[in-house]
């Protein structure tokens, strides 16, 4: 039967809903939750002993100590995953000072928490899920706190077998009190600690924390004390309800603009960023020594905010910019960047006449 | 990290990075703390940069003027050769060529 149907509908519809709440997307607040996406160091390692480096899109360390540990992404996964982020201790920290901490984290940005109603008496309760697989067995620390560290929720989750992929959800109470932003600045910090001082821990109550800085929770495992251990992660999600739901897997075109909100690159997917290749570059002809014409890059995605931009040669070397065969060489810092681009780069050493050929990253993570 | 400030921000030395003035920067953030730690950036320009510029600028200059020179020395030279190679009726072939395509050239000129 083929055929218009119109007019106004202003009956009552009854039935029975035969979906599944597992089928709506757009419930996890944690992006990259699968650890597919890697723009900085597409699978390459990266040695943690400095606080806050990137290397997984969105993913954070934290490190405040002597320890040091590596991070990398993996194949090895739970079923239903392609990827995991794997970490190692590199450096053992076998006694941790009371300010030390060690730990994997994701910051929420505020336009994420809208909705929440955090910071008001009609705060919704949240869960994250997680699949984690360690070498050491035990109780490990888990906290969320306020962009300004004032309100924490210390919480624990057990790892019962040594190197065995195990599935945990912890449930967070509505927080009706404290500052919660909900720009486009930090919001919350989600840390999976591998070692915290007592200075960050408060017990595990299952209730919030007024302690300022409460990172995690008391009498956890300190994973960063034995050398080599391990520490995978994966199918990470933050949703609202009581309830862990089945992962939320975007489509992965969906979660690189998600991540490319907060970095972009002129490189290929799986090409590292820094790396020698002139497939992705930006072009512009000097006109004198120091001035070019052409040098305009529009993002793919609009920023957070106006992000740092570094440049790279296409033979791989830090700001600078070279003519195809690299035979002249102009050092290269980036200009004008804003939320959706950068308009020049300034150079100095240019040859006029010559085509320059330059990479980009843009970082605006949180 | 150590920083240069740059007319668009802030240069970081270690990778050359453009850090915008931006309070939402997280670079921007740490370079705030870096100051409150007492520490202080490099000016845009060091002395040694603001003297290269003064000597570039003043090369520029005298290279303009010697142009200007040169530009006048060899028309000179190149009427005062003609006007002895016709006095004398032995100019060279490859002269005379030079000098009928300057003829022709300056015929094009409006």
């Amino acid at each position: 039967m083929t055929g218009t149907l119109s007019g106004n509908f202003n009956g009552n519809m009854t039935g029975t809903f035969t979906g599944s709440i597992a089928n709506i997307s757009g419930r996890n607040i944690i992006i990259n939750g699968a650890m597919e996406i890697d723009q900085r160091k597409e699978g390459v390692s990266l040695s943690i002993a400095a606080d806050q480096l990137m290397s997984l899109d969105r993913w954070r360390t934290r490190r405040n100590g002597t320890g040091n540990y590596s991070i990398i992404r993996s194949t090895e996964v739970p079923a239903g995953f392609l990827n995991s982020v794997l970490l190692t201790v590199t450096t053992a920290d076998a006694s941790i000072a009371t300010t030390d901490y060690y730990a994997l984290t994701q910051r929420i940005e505020g336009t994420n928490i809208r909705g929440l109603d955090f910071g008001l008496s009609t705060a919704k309760s949240l869960t994250v899920s997680f699949w984690v697989r360690a070498s050491i067995t035990g109780n490990y620390s888990f906290g969320l706190t306020n962009a300004a560290a004032t309100r924490g929720f210390p919480a624990q989750y057990t790892i019962n077998s040594a190197n065995t992929w195990e599935y945990k959800t912890i449930t967070i109470l509505g927080e009706t009190t404290g500052t919660w932003v909900t720009t486009i600045s930090n919001a919350a910090e989600l840390w999976w600690g591998l070692g915290i001082g007592t200075t960050y821990t408060e017990p595990a109550t299952g209730a919030w924390s007024s302690v300022s800085n409460t990172l995690g929770t008391d009498s956890s495992v300190n994973w960063i004390s034995t050398n080599a251990a391990t520490f995978h992660i994966t199918g990470v999600q933050l949703e609202v309800g009581t309830v862990a739901t089945p992962f939320d897997r975007r489509p992965f075109a969906v979660e690189l603009e998600l991540c490319q909100r907060y970095y972009e690159k002129s490189y290929n997917i799986g090409v590292m960023t820094g790396s020698s290749t002139a497939l992705g570059v930006s072009t512009a002809v000097a006109i004198s020594t120091t001035s070019t014409h052409g040098a305009s890059h529009s993002f793919k995605v609009r920023k957070r905010t106006t992000p740092t931009i570094s440049i790279f040669g296409h033979t791989g070397t830090v700001a600078v910019w070279s003519d195809p065969a690299a035979a002249n060489t102009a050092a290269a810092t980036a200009n004008n960047a804003c939320e959706t681009g950068f308009s020049n780069v300034t150079s100095t050493g240019l040859t006029a006449g010559v085509g320059y050929y330059g990479h980009w990253a843009a970082d605006s993570e949180i | 990290m150590t920083y240069k400030l740059n007319k668009n921000g802030l240069i970081r030395l270690e990778d050359k990075a453009l850090i915008p003035v931006n309070t939402d920067n997280f670079d921007y953030i740490q370079y705030l703390k870096w100051v409150s730690e007492g520490n202080i950036p490099e000016p845009e320009f060091t002395q040694e940069e603001i003297a290269t510029n003064i000597i570039a600028e003043d090369n520029l200059v005298a290279k303009t003027k010697l142009l200007n020179s040169d530009n006048v020395s060899i028309r000179l030279i190149r009427e005062f050769l003609i006007a002895k190679f016709k006095a004398d009726k032995d100019m060279p072939q490859q002269l005379l060529d030079i000098e009928a395509a300057a003829i022709l050239e300056r015929t094009k000129i409006k």
